[in-house]
């Protein structure tokens, strides 16, 4: 029900009076019964392709929710190990331990670069609550099984482009093989990433993947914003080097959806 | 064909009526407390007939005005139904006793000058106060109907036509209604839109193709908007027909909000909902009244319909209802006869034992006329039209309608012969101050003992019913603009009745600098002038001691009151400049900018209208003149960025306009503008209360002010925008 009719609906007091949405594209599901908020959120950011902006949105989403005051930490499993360099600019507060695990910011925002036990990073971050974001790789390895295996929530970025329906489909073939069958309840989430709404094939492919995925794709799209490659560049976050864009609201919302406020994480956000 | 409509009046007589809950009660009431009530009824009507015809010396007069004074001020201060018809029966017994004391006491034996101009005046009081007594019976219980739900099994839904007729109105007006109504939430393969294009413009069909809508046009225009109406019927075969103007733009609940009372009752003929209008009146934004003064329209759509609704007596107003097919083919099509087709349709039909309904719940919004002078010549046109059905259709005879209705219809029609009374009342004082006639035979103490409580009574009733959707004495504004234009044409058409044109409203003009239109003012400052004079005469009077001080003070006052509405009236014609071609209506969405290298910016709307938009960014942004960007608008849950040109910047406020938009681009911008359920709910908000002293201080008060910028705007050369004035584009009806 699109909140204009709601308002409606309110105005008209008639509670006999029912409305059919006929406009409403996407019907959030009220069969989707999360679990309960886990004290440490682990969401694996996982897809089989190179180049929809994992690691990107691992990264800034890590940021993000440490803008809600969170303590959130991006752990690279790609052995690619690019993460790192979205947190080049990063001020450590206090001098590096080379053997520490995370490397926090002052925001509380830390990120873990390739190559580290991921069992070890999850161990020791799991004595207060947050959240990891697991920028997993792109091929089918025993990384990203244990990744899937492991996280609470899987989050695949998806790019708006013909062949996006394809794409979803075999990850939830794979998802359906990895993913422990006590968290299938919990199904991976699809965001439409790298979103540019004046061409045709997105918006169609954004209607696709919203057909076929339906209340699972996250609220709206991520835009394709040059933001997140002069962010990428300055080796920064996008929130500190375009706090205006839109990008940065396309980022809230995941993270709003990811990480209800506690308390009543149980229910459903619609 | 004849016993085809026999047949189809029993169908309706035996189908169910399923009837508004609220009259279900009534019913369920009447027939147990049914002679109680007849009882107590005429009982009552004893009684205040008894009140009325009881004459007493003037000094119990005086302590029995003051007696019903204290008794509504009392009864008044409930709220509800019953203190309503209790203050409303107190003000009837109050104005009749004025009226039976007027009739018997004050006339004059013999013939004279006196008698004579007594003898107008006395025929302008009974006519406003019949009016008064038949707005009593419209609103005394307005029908508060709620929409009522359509069936859930989706392919019961029937089929729906939209005809969205259009003669000379610009294809830019045209476009929003046309893709809204497409996007209405209705099933896909039962909604069709038709637009019936009387100018045969190759530009509306084209449009029409891109859109996908139909286009019916004709040889002629025979019969104006009725003719185009009645020629697309036979083409179209659609269970219920739709009808907009072609600049009411419907938003997207509206069938569904309308349809259910029809799907429920077999015998509804038709459902009407508001006309609401997204830009001023002439009255609200030459005199800056808006929001605390509620629109011109808003009486009528807020109180009377409902008010005509409880006698099963509202009409079709032209435009956002939707009507039976079989009752339209029941009472021939729309009504020809007349210039004003919508209300004599909706007679015939109520003839015919249709029903019809009336939602209270604005699903669409127009344009209101952009100038004094169109809104004349469209008064004129419902004036002359009101005057026709009178004639050729009266609702006092004939067969069919309930003695309610017939009521109901009387106040409507009557209603527009308000021009010659309130001609008449503007210039009597004239006929003492300045020429020392006597036209009111009584002495000035019982005129005050007996009249001063009617007008007090009235006034406060008014306001109790009415004041939420009009303030007081602001119909004398309104009808001391129009009261000279109307009462030639009704006249008119009271003597001839078929010389009626059908002068289209020229809506989505656009005036460029303010100026003072004295040609449409003429009248009113004439007017004005006139009282001025008695004015003048009555203060020599006053010095030299030549009048009588009681009857001079009583008319001093009317000939002030007279120019304190008049002052306004005039200063409606200070034509205040209309920023934009189309209006940009106030609207806070989410909202994204993105730039030609990539970036973006997130914000909200201020204001969007359909050339542009104001935004107002989460941070500054750099921005040049000219820039191009791509708006975004997140209000359903597509997007669609809209390309634009930045034209002002300031900081994180941005203005920009939109170029070269696409038709689909235009149906989201349209979609986002006028289609959201929710668009026009608050149409009432930002009223202040009524409280009708202040009210009539602040009317003097906008009239001085207006009285001086007249004078300044005269100073420079006038330019009037519609020239030669009134009737712009008129056409014959053959």
């Amino acid at each position: 029900m699109g909140p204009d009719i709601s308002r409606l609906l309110r105005a008209l007091r008639a509670p006999e009076f029912k409305y059919r949405d006929l406009q409403a594209p996407i019907r959030r599901s009220r069969t989707r019964d999360r679990a309960p908020r886990p004290r440490l959120l682990i969401v694996a950011v996982s897809s089989l392709d190179r180049g929809v902006g994992r690691t990107t949105l691992a990264a800034n989403l890590a940021a993000a929710a440490g803008q809600r005051r969170e303590r959130a930490a991006a752990v690279d499993l790609d052995p690619r190990n690019e993460l790192r360099l979205h947190f080049r600019a990063q001020p450590a507060i206090a001098p590096q331990d080379a053997d520490e695990l995370v490397r926090w910011s002052e925001r509380s925002v830390g990120y873990v670069p390739f190559g580290r036990d991921p069992a070890a990073v999850i161990e020791a971050l799991s004595d207060r609550s947050g959240v990891v974001f697991l920028d997993t790789p792109a091929e089918a390895s025993p990384a990203l099984e244990q990744a899937l295996a492991e996280a609470d929530e899987v989050l695949v970025p998806v790019r708006a482009e013909s062949a996006a329906a394809e794409k979803v489909r075999a990850i939830e073939a794979l998802l359906a093989r990895w993913r422990r069958p006590a968290w299938r309840r919990t199904r991976a989430r699809y965001v439409v990433n790298l979103f540019d709404g004046r061409r045709r094939a997105d918006r169609e492919s954004l209607a696709q993947v919203r057909s076929l995925v339906g209340a699972r794709l996250v609220a709206q799209p991520v835009q394709q914003d040059e933001a997140l490659r002069v962010a990428l560049a300055h080796g920064r976050c996008v929130q500190d080097e375009a706090p205006g864009s839109q990008v940065v609201a396309d980022l809230e919302k995941i993270v709003d959806d990811l990480l209800p406020p506690r308390g009543r994480a149980a229910k459903d956000v619609s | 064909m004849a016993a085809r409509g026999e047949e189809l009046r029993d169908a309706r007589r035996a189908a169910t009526v399923i009837e508004h809950p609220a009259a279900r009660r009534r019913g369920a009431r009447a027939s147990t407390l049914g002679v109680a009530a007849l009882g107590s009824v005429a009982l009552g009507l004893l009684a205040i007939a008894l009140f009325v015809v009881t004459p007493v010396d003037l000094r119990t007069q005086l302590a029995l005005a003051a007696g019903t004074l204290l008794l509504a001020a009392v009864v008044g201060r409930r709220r509800g139904r019953a203190a309503t018809l209790a203050v409303v029966l107190v003000s009837i017994a109050v104005t009749g006793r004025y009226l039976y004391w007027r009739l018997t006491t004050t006339i004059g034996g013999e013939w004279s000058v006196d008698a004579v101009l007594g003898g107008i005046l006395l025929g302008a009081e009974i006519y406003s106060c019949t009016m008064l007594l038949l707005a009593y019976f419209q609103s005394i219980a307005p029908l508060r109907r709620r929409p009522v739900p359509l069936p859930a099994d989706l392919s019961r839904w029937p089929g729906v036509d939209v005809l969205i007729p259009t003669y000379n109105e610009p294809l830019a007006v045209v476009r929003a209604t046309v893709l809204a109504a497409v996007a209405m939430d209705w099933p896909k393969d039962r909604l069709r839109v038709y637009l019936l294009d009387d100018g045969r413009r190759e530009s509306f069909r084209a449009f029409a193709k891109e859109a996908g809508v139909g286009y019916l046009t004709r040889p002629d225009n025979a019969h104006a908007k009725a003719g185009n109406l009645n020629h697309a019927l036979e083409r179209t075969s659609g269970e219920f027909v739709a009808i907009f103007d072609c600049d009411h733009v419907p938003v997207r609940s509206f069938l569904q909000v309308a349809m259910g009372w029809l799907l429920r009752d077999e015998g509804l003929a038709l459902v009407q909902t508001p006309h609401h209008f997204y830009s001023h009146d002439p009255y609200s934004r030459n005199l800056s009244t808006s929001p605390r003064v509620p629109g011109e329209s808003e009486l009528f759509y807020g109180v009377i319909q409902p008010g005509l609704d409880t006698w099963n007596a509202s009409f079709f107003c032209g435009s956002c209802a939707v009507i039976r097919r079989a009752a339209l083919r029941d009472v021939g099509g729309i009504a020809v006869e007349t210039v004003t087709e919508d209300a004599h349709t909706a007679l015939k039909m109520h003839r015919r034992g249709w029903r019809t309904a009336y939602l209270r719940v604005p699903q669409a919004a127009g344009l209101e006329t952009e100038t004094l002078a169109a809104h004349v010549g469209q008064r004129i046109r419902w004036a002359r039209g009101m005057a026709q059905i009178f004639r050729v259709d009266n609702p006092l005879l004939g067969r069919g309608l309930s003695l309610a209705q017939r009521l109901c219809y009387l106040g409507a029609m009557l209603h527009f012969f308000a021009g010659i009374p309130r001609l008449v009342f503007l210039v009597a004082p004239v006929a003492y101050l300045v020429f020392g006639r006597h036209v009111f035979n009584a002495l000035p103490l019982a005129a005050i003992a007996y009249g001063l409580p009617h007008l007090i009574h009235s006034t406060a009733c008014n306001a109790r019913i009415h004041g939420r959707y009009r303030h007081s004495f602001w119909s004398e504004v309104y009808e001391t603009c129009l009261a000279w234009y109307v009462a030639v044409p009704t006249t008119l058409a009271l003597f001839a009745p078929r010389t009626g044109r059908f002068n289209v409203t020229a809506k989505g003009a656009r005036i460029d600098s303010p100026f003072f239109d004295a040609r449409v003012a003429r009248p009113t400052l004439v007017l004005a002038a006139v009282n001025l004079a008695a004015l003048g005469a009555g203060a020599w009077r006053l010095f030299s001691g030549t009048g009588e001080i009681d009857s001079l003070a009583i008319n001093l006052t009317w000939a002030l009151h007279n120019l304190a509405i008049l002052s306004a009236a005039i200063a409606v014609a200070c034509e205040r400049p209309q920023a934009r071609e189309s209006h940009r209506i106030p609207l806070r969405l989410p909202a994204m900018l993105r730039f030609a290298d990539g970036r973006t910016a997130r914000g909200e709307t201020i204001d969007v209208g359909r050339s542009g938009a104001g935004l107002a960014l989460a941070a500054p942004v750099p921005l040049s003149h000219r820039q191009r960007v791509w708006v975004s608008m997140f209000s359903f849950d597509d997007e669609r960025p809209l390309p634009a040109e930045v034209i002002e910047h300031d900081g994180a406020a941005v203005r920009v306009q939109f170029v070269a938009l696409g038709v689909e681009e235009e149906a989201h911008l349209v979609r986002v503008l006028f289609s959201r359920a929710d668009a026009w709910i608050g149409w009432t908000r930002g009223h202040i209360r009524d409280r009708p002293l202040a009210t009539l201080a602040d009317i003097a008060l906008r009239g001085a002010v207006g009285i001086g910028r007249a004078i300044a705007l005269s100073w420079r050369r006038p330019r009037p925008l519609l020239e030669p004035g009134l009737t712009r584009p008129v056409r014959r009806a053959s």
